[in-house]
């Protein structure tokens, strides 16, 4: 073995074996431990040790596939999910009640190594497509971010409705669920427009001002649910194999390739958006094959986005990893394209391996401690991250998105609303009605 | 068809209105957008309006304990009462909610051949349609009442009721006995082409007052507006329960051609992405920078087109045999055995359009 592969693939173990402790922390995003990563390489190992720039993005790509695989395990054993993993936690919350929670974390896991071995399999691809798309669609792209939010509006059906005296109580029985998921959808966006444009904290990178509001959003909702609850987790077991045909694997890594794979390439979609999106696509009506799907679209829209910014002569810097290491390094050859695929491919072997480990390793911890008192603890982190990395004024912005994150949860409407923190600002700035707007609400 | 698909064929259908989609770049237009909107809005009009004002004669309410004897005789003597007083019967079946996340699970079949309703009590499901182990009845699971009429079904023979809401039915007399229409509010007067005719009518006349013109760029809204509507509508017809094509001038639905599900995979999957692929060529065409590789149409055709498809289909013939059969396909076949943790449910009573929670 060549000393260069050599440390490439030191790097991209090295990346992986951290990400576990990122991955399984509550609220840790990857992107604000890999800003730190780069800083230190800048100020520290460059200068020590005369480390390249090129050997950091081995260890970048095995931190991000880490993360993408391993944070599924706060979502499911602590219902603590990131933006990317919020629609599995209500299937995996099931399956963690009945004593199911490792085999919901390995059927991600199964997706995510799908979705691995989905992004090797287009990666010749790649080079030759992605600027014809780009080329394509960003004219597009102010209707087709607008066409999204429609269809998560109208295409949330009302739950219930048919119980009541009158045609009209039951209409309203059935629309105070719409409504809220409407408001949910418009106070996100109202808060994704003020960050945006005058957000209380000063930061560096761009990430960090959104994440106070993702934590609150889509992070402590379910916590507080959990502690309001008093969920006992029930005793867990280890199978040997996962309830899941070969058929279902396949319907939902595919699904969720191509979700996350969508979300990857569209700027502001994110992975949440394009599992929803996979999910509904292809009539997905089977847990099993939900799950996979997420796990799937999770890893290819955090590891598929990184990987867009190597592919030669796309020039696309996609996800909060493309663009914090757009500063500092510009991918040019074959060579380099080769080198971050030969890594993510060796990372999510790892990470996949370590998953087990880290489940049994947390299912370890939730038997010994009352669930009660480590959904508290999990709180805790998540507030003292977010004051850590965006100081008091981030910890009020997750004060409010938390109160908005409530709304659906009070009201059973789709938390997947909370996505207009994004989508909404980003649509009326794309299609140029931002400045009127601000304006109007007196930010200019 | 599922929402998704709906949503997203419409849309692609819209593009293909000539000028469009250079119109939306051009004038940062959401023209297409309404494509997509109206595409979902038959089943908006019918899931979000008409069922809550929908009147029904009855509204059954089963026990927490249920009786499936009392259960298939109210259905039976509905069916015998549309026929002796000659006039529609409708009748609403509720869930039984036992608790926030759990339901009483039961199946009425409608046996057309012996002339009779079979009732089957199932076991406690999760909101996730997930049974509980060993909730199933002890005792008196099932009953059999024989109508005493002829009647008729075109739809799914056993209808499972489990979660949220009960299926609804409309036992309408007719010469050749009762026939029995499965959610009689659904797919009538909004999934009429006649109603995308003037929802599109009406998209003009806005836009022409909007943009001061008759024809440019009015003509285009109210055309992407009645072809989104009219694509819902079609696709619908493809499936069980077909709809009511040219309401007011037709009153009942026209049966659809049987050829899929509206949760089928497949058929969802393939339409959407042909449908990703046509409005992917659409665009393609606003942009002057796309041919940076000679791709001719039949080369886009014969890439993005007959090659994914017939993987899919390959793919689907390989790994079908690993799937479970669906429960119930056909008429007169005995009540299907609870289906196991996360196995395909059968048939649900709003299945044709019910989105994922």
């Amino acid at each position: 073995m060549s000393p260069v592969i050599l440390k490439v693939a030191l790097s991209a173990i090295a990346g992986t074996l951290a990400s576990t402790l990122v991955g399984c922390l509550p609220a840790l995003h990857v992107y604000n431990v890999a800003m730190l990563m780069i800083v230190f390489h800048e100020h520290v190992a460059q200068s020590a040790w005369g480390s390249d720039q090129f050997i950091l993005m081995p260890f970048l790509m095995g931190l991000i596939v880490g993360w993408a695989v391993l944070n599924t395990v706060p979502a499911v054993f602590l219902g603590a999910p990131d933006e990317s993993a919020m629609l599995m936690v209500f299937p995996t919350q099931k399956y963690l009640m009945q004593g199911r929670g490792y085999e919901a974390t390995m059927l991600s896991g199964l997706g995510a190594l799908g979705g691995a071995m989905g992004l090797l399999l287009v990666a010749p691809l790649l080079p030759t497509l992605l600027p014809i798309a780009r080329n394509v669609l960003s004219p597009h792209l102010f209707w087709l971010l607008a066409l999204i939010i429609a269809y998560m509006v109208m295409s949330e059906f009302p739950r219930g409705g048919d119980r009541g005296p009158t045609p009209l109580a039951r209409f309203w029985d059935a629309w105070k669920s719409l409504l809220a998921g409407i408001l949910t959808l418009v106070l996100a966006g109202w808060l994704g427009f003020l960050l945006m444009r005058r957000a209380p904290i000063g930061v560096t990178f761009e990430f960090s001002k959104i994440m106070p509001a993702f934590v609150g959003l889509f992070g402590i909702p379910w916590v507080l649910q959990n502690i309001a609850s008093g969920t006992e987790v029930p005793p867990q077991y280890v199978p040997r194999s996962a309830d899941a045909t070969p058929f279902i694997a396949f319907r939902g890594i595919s699904a969720g390739f191509l979700g996350g794979f969508f979300a990857a390439f569209f700027p502001i979609v994110t992975g949440g958006i394009g599992g929803l999106l996979a999910g509904h696509a292809t009539a997905q009506n089977d847990e099993r094959a939900f799950i996979i799907s997420q796990g799937a679209s999770k890893f290819v829209y955090y590891v598929g986005a990184f990987l867009l910014f190597f592919v030669p002569a796309a020039n696309l810097a996609r996800g909060g990893l493309g663009h914090l290491v757009r500063t500092m390094y510009i991918p040019r050859t074959m060579g380099e394209y080769l080198m971050i695929l030969g890594a993510m491919a060796l990372s999510s072997g790892l990470a996949f391996l370590l998953l087990g480990v880290m489940a049994r390793l947390i299912i370890w911890l939730i038997q010994r401690i009352n669930y009660r008192y480590l959904s508290w603890l999990t709180l805790f982190i998540m507030l003292g991250l977010v004051f850590a990395m965006t100081g008091w004024g981030g910890l009020f912005i997750t004060v409010v998105s938390t109160a908005i994150g409530l709304i659906p949860v009070v009201f059973h409407a789709r938390r997947s609303h909370c996505m207009g923190v994004l989508l909404l600002p980003v649509t009326i700035e794309m299609a140029g009605y931002g400045p009127q707007l601000a304006r109007l609400m007196g930010l200019t | 068809m599922k929402g998704f698909t709906h949503f997203i064929s419409a849309t692609a259908v819209a593009s293909c209105v000539p000028g469009a989609a250079q119109y939306a770049i051009d004038h940062t237009s959401f023209i297409l957008l309404w494509g997509g909107v109206f595409g979902l809005l038959p089943d908006t009009l019918d899931f979000k309006f008409n069922r809550f004002f929908y009147k029904f004669d009855t509204l059954y309410e089963p026990a927490q304990e249920p009786d499936p004897e009392e259960i298939a005789a109210v259905v039976a003597r509905h069916i015998e009462r549309a026929q002796a007083e000659k006039r529609v019967v409708t009748l609403h079946l509720h869930t039984i909610k036992l608790g926030a996340d759990l339901w009483r699970q039961y199946q009425i079949a409608f046996d057309t051949e012996q002339q009779q309703i079979h009732v089957e009590i199932g076991p406690i499901v999760n909101t996730g349609k997930v049974p509980i182990p060993g909730s199933e009845p002890r005792e008196k699971h099932s009953a059999t009442t024989p109508v005493a009429c002829r009647f008729t079904q075109n739809y799914d023979t056993v209808t499972t009721v489990s979660i949220f809401s009960g299926p609804s039915f409309a036992f309408v007399p007719k010469p050749e006995g009762v026939d029995v229409q499965f959610l009689p509010w659904h797919r009538s007067w909004t999934h009429s082409l006649t109603l995308g005719a003037l929802f599109g009518l009406i998209a003009w006349v806005i836009a022409a007052l909007a943009s001061g013109h008759w024809l440019y760029p009015a003509w285009m809204f109210g055309t992407v507006v009645t072809l989104g509507y009219w694509t819902h509508v079609v696709e619908d017809q493809f499936g069980f329960m077909g709809s009511n094509l040219l309401f007011p001038l037709t009153k009942e639905r026209t049966p659809g051609f049987h050829t899929m599900r509206a949760m089928d995979p497949l058929p969802n999957f393939m339409t959407c992405w042909l449908s990703v692929a046509l409005l992917f060529w659409n665009l393609s065409r606003t942009t002057s920078s796309f041919p940076q590789v000679e791709l001719s149409g039949w080369a886009y055709v014969l890439y993005a087109v007959i090659i994914p498809v017939a993987l899919m289909l390959f793919g689907r013939a390989l790994m079908r045999p690993a799937e479970p059969q669906p429960a119930v396909t056909e008429a007169r076949v005995p009540m299907p055995s609870p289906p196991r943790a996360g196995a395909p449910a059968p048939p649900e009573e709003d299945e044709e359009d019910e989105e994922p929670s």
